[in-house]
């Protein structure tokens, strides 16, 4: 019962067309191809159409939530429509297994001159609840959304956080056997995102499933224990949630190297860091727990004296982790001398999980605590991977989420 | 007990003829929500507004007066009517507006519900089903000034009105059959719905309302080639004279009215999917 399979995609594809008019022409097309049973040639690309899913395949069972992960345009809200049945696939299979409830746009439903009871009303019987179910529900949606005092308030003057909350409150009572949550937790204040989190939680423990959409690497991860990655339509990872979000965090990085400031333009200013660089004291690899070295490249058009530098560590999904800055009266002064020159600093022990981290760093006019420099924010930070010397402990490190370790003396 | 769906690319011309109980289930399944976008659309339509249902009434009233003045005034020939003039011509419009009215609020259906087609499976025919509530609702409204006029005028409708709820279903089933058609199309193309505005305004001529049914050819033409006006005269009939002046041309509307409807109706289904995934 508890690993029955509730979806079946196999090599399903979708594909859309770039140009609006041919898109209507190839419409009116398929519809007669339907209407008058002519030969299908769906699995064909026309001209102007591309593969926005391309052979898609994977398995949901109950209990499980999947998450899907990837870039802009990658395909992400195609593949939940199809799931939802609003459109069919053009190549492949899609199979699900009993209802499906829609968190996709939440209160798509909704009308702004109507008041919270009557949208719940409306909501709910577009969901294919009866006027009895929701009677019975009503009370407890009201409190799940918490809008007992607008609830007979024209849901115009709702804020956009009510609005969402409203709409999950609805489709959370609907009791699917599946349930597709698109990017919608992302207005709602963090006591609702809790709740939300709490309700899906639950709802996988009764034997629920949920593929769930989103940009938010810690909802993903405190949800999903398999995540897809698609990439321009195509799957490109599926596996357990740390290592599709690192992949998925790869490819983001390489993106971002698109917008980042050109050597040039950073040139321009009298201080550049050039260059930023973490390293084991020995060895090739960064281990954890283990003596490391950071330098800081500069090249600088005058001299500067007094000066600081500091170093990030950030997670790679752009958290900030750890700052180590100088006090300010620290006693080492550092100065800048025209030409070129470094900053080194040693870390004893390393106390971070193994994973991805970015490095960033800053030199400081000491006078005035002002940044002259910075490297990781308008271009790209140093990556670098931080490994386990495999011991089991680490491993539960990673899959819990843990980012540092300490040491413990344990009594 | 689960249900267990299967999506394919040929889905539609899978299921063939079987589509056919498919789309009388989701029908009845979907009566609550039609029913329910029905209240919404009339609850919402006059919340922001002081005359409120005056503005089902004004109109036709104000257009009947125009005739009837130029009849008055000799300015137009307008001829004899089954029964006065002005009760004649705001009942005659009463029937027509119901039918261009469904019409228009159901072709527009899709397009005024917005991300509700794109991102949310239900089936769709209840926004198309729910759209003739808004002008049936305003039929019975305008009932209250043609009543008015009728006793004014000393108008006694003959027994057999009671058969018009048999006329009203066809001109229903016409506007609906147009209507999904005429919808989907508005989802890829809004010309449609804008067209369709202006065929309307000139459609109230196209048809006996303001002036009794031509016996002269060409115009006669108006009373056959028009699918709605052998439903408007069997209107007009049953209250007037009590038996059908044209019974052969009202069983043809009749029939065409079905086919209409049903036709429509199988489009949509067959439509939907592949219009969604391009709005």
């Amino acid at each position: 019962m508890s690993d029955e399979v509730v979806v079946k995609v196999e090599e399903a594809s979708k594909k859309f067309c770039k140009s609006l008019k041919r898109s209507m022409l190839y419409g009116v097309q398929d519809i007669a191809k339907d209407l008058f049973h002519f030969r299908l040639t769906n699995d064909r690309l026309r001209q102007y159409e591309f593969w926005a899913l391309d052979n898609v395949s994977f398995e949901l069972r109950r209990g499980e939530c999947l998450g899907i992960i990837g870039p802009n345009g990658a395909g992400k809200s195609t593949l939940l429509k199809m799931l939802g049945g609003i459109i069919l696939p053009d190549k492949g299979l899609i199979e699900i297994h009993g209802r499906v409830g829609s968190l996709i746009e939440l209160g798509a439903g909704s009308h702004p001159m109507l008041t919270g009871r009557e949208n719940i009303y409306i909501n709910g019987s577009i969901l294919g609840l009866g006027k009895k179910e929701i009677d019975k529900k009503f009370e407890s949606i009201v409190d799940f959304a918490k809008l007992e005092d607008f609830i007979d308030t024209p849901v115009k003057f709702y804020s956009s956080g009510m609005y969402v909350r409203l709409g999950y409150a609805v489709a959370a009572h609907l009791n699917p056997e599946v349930m597709l949550v698109d990017e919608v937790l992302a207005v709602g204040d963090m006591a609702f995102k809790r709740k939300c989190q709490r309700h899906m939680k639950d709802y996988l423990s009764q034997g629920g499933a949920v593929v769930l959409v989103s940009h938010d690497m810690h909802l993903v991860q405190s949800m999903c224990k398999r995540c897809i990655l698609l990439d321009q339509g195509k799957i490109n990872f599926i596996g357990a949630t740390t290592d599709s979000l690192s992949r998925y965090l790869e490819i983001q990085n390489s993106v971002s190297g698109n917008v980042s400031k050109t050597a040039a333009e950073l040139a321009d200013a009298p201080v550049v860091i050039e260059k930023v660089d973490i390293y084991p004291s020995a060895g090739d690899e960064i281990f954890s727990g283990e003596q490391v070295e950071v330098t800081l490249h500069f090249r600088s058009a005058t001299d500067f004296d007094p000066v600081s530098w500091n170093f990030f560590i950030w997670t790679h999904d752009q958290q900030v982790l750890i700052t180590a800055g100088r006090a300010r009266f620290s006693k080492i002064q550092h100065r800048i001398s025209k030409g070129t020159g470094q900053f080194r600093c040693t870390i004893p022990s390393l106390q971070l999980v193994p994973g991805t981290y970015a490095l960033k760093a800053q030199i400081l006019d000491l006078e005035a605590m002002y940044p002259m420099a910075s490297f990781g924010w308008e271009n790209l930070p140093k990556y670098f991977k931080v490994k386990a010397r495999g011991h089991e402990i680490d491993n539960r490190r990673v899959i819990s989420g843990d980012l540092v370790t300490m040491d413990v003396l344990w009594e | 007990m689960v249900s267990v769906k299967i999506y394919t690319p040929d889905l539609v011309q899978r299921m063939g003829w079987r589509i056919w109980p498919l789309m009388i289930r989701d029908l009845v399944r979907s009566r609550e929500l039609i029913w329910r976008l029905m209240l919404r659309d009339l609850s919402v339509r006059y919340r922001q507004s002081i005359l409120g249902y005056a503005w089902a009434v004004l109109p036709p009233i104000v257009m009947v007066a125009v005739f009837a003045f130029l009849s008055r005034t000799r300015v137009l020939n307008i001829g004899q009517t089954s029964f006065p003039y002005i009760s004649y011509a705001l009942w005659s419009i009463g029937i027509w507006q119901l039918f261009s009215g469904s019409l228009q609020a159901s072709t527009t259906s899709l397009t005024r519900a917005g991300s509700l087609v794109t991102k949310i499976n239900f089936p769709k025919e209840a926004l198309i089903f729910s759209a003739i509530g808004q002008p049936l609702f305003d039929f019975l409204v305008r009932l209250i000034p043609v009543i008015i006029v009728f006793i004014w005028q000393g108008v006694v409708p003959a027994w057999q009105a009671l058969f018009l709820p048999f006329v009203f279903v066809p001109i229903l089933l016409l506007a609906l059959g147009f209507g999904f058609v005429l919808a989907t199309a508005n989802l890829l193309l809004r010309d449609i719905g804008n067209a369709l505005g202006i065929v309307l305004a000139f459609g109230v001529f196209l048809a006996p309302i303001v002036y009794p049914p031509p016996v002269n050819w060409p115009f006669v033409l108006v009373n056959f080639l028009n699918p709605f006006s052998p439903l408007l005269i069997a209107c007009q009939d049953l209250i007037g004279t009590g038996h059908l002046s044209r019974p052969g041309a009202f069983t043809f509307s009749f029939i065409f009215a079905l086919l209409v409807f049903f036709v429509g109706w199988r489009f949509f289904r067959t439509a939907i999917h592949r219009i969604a995934e391009r709005t």
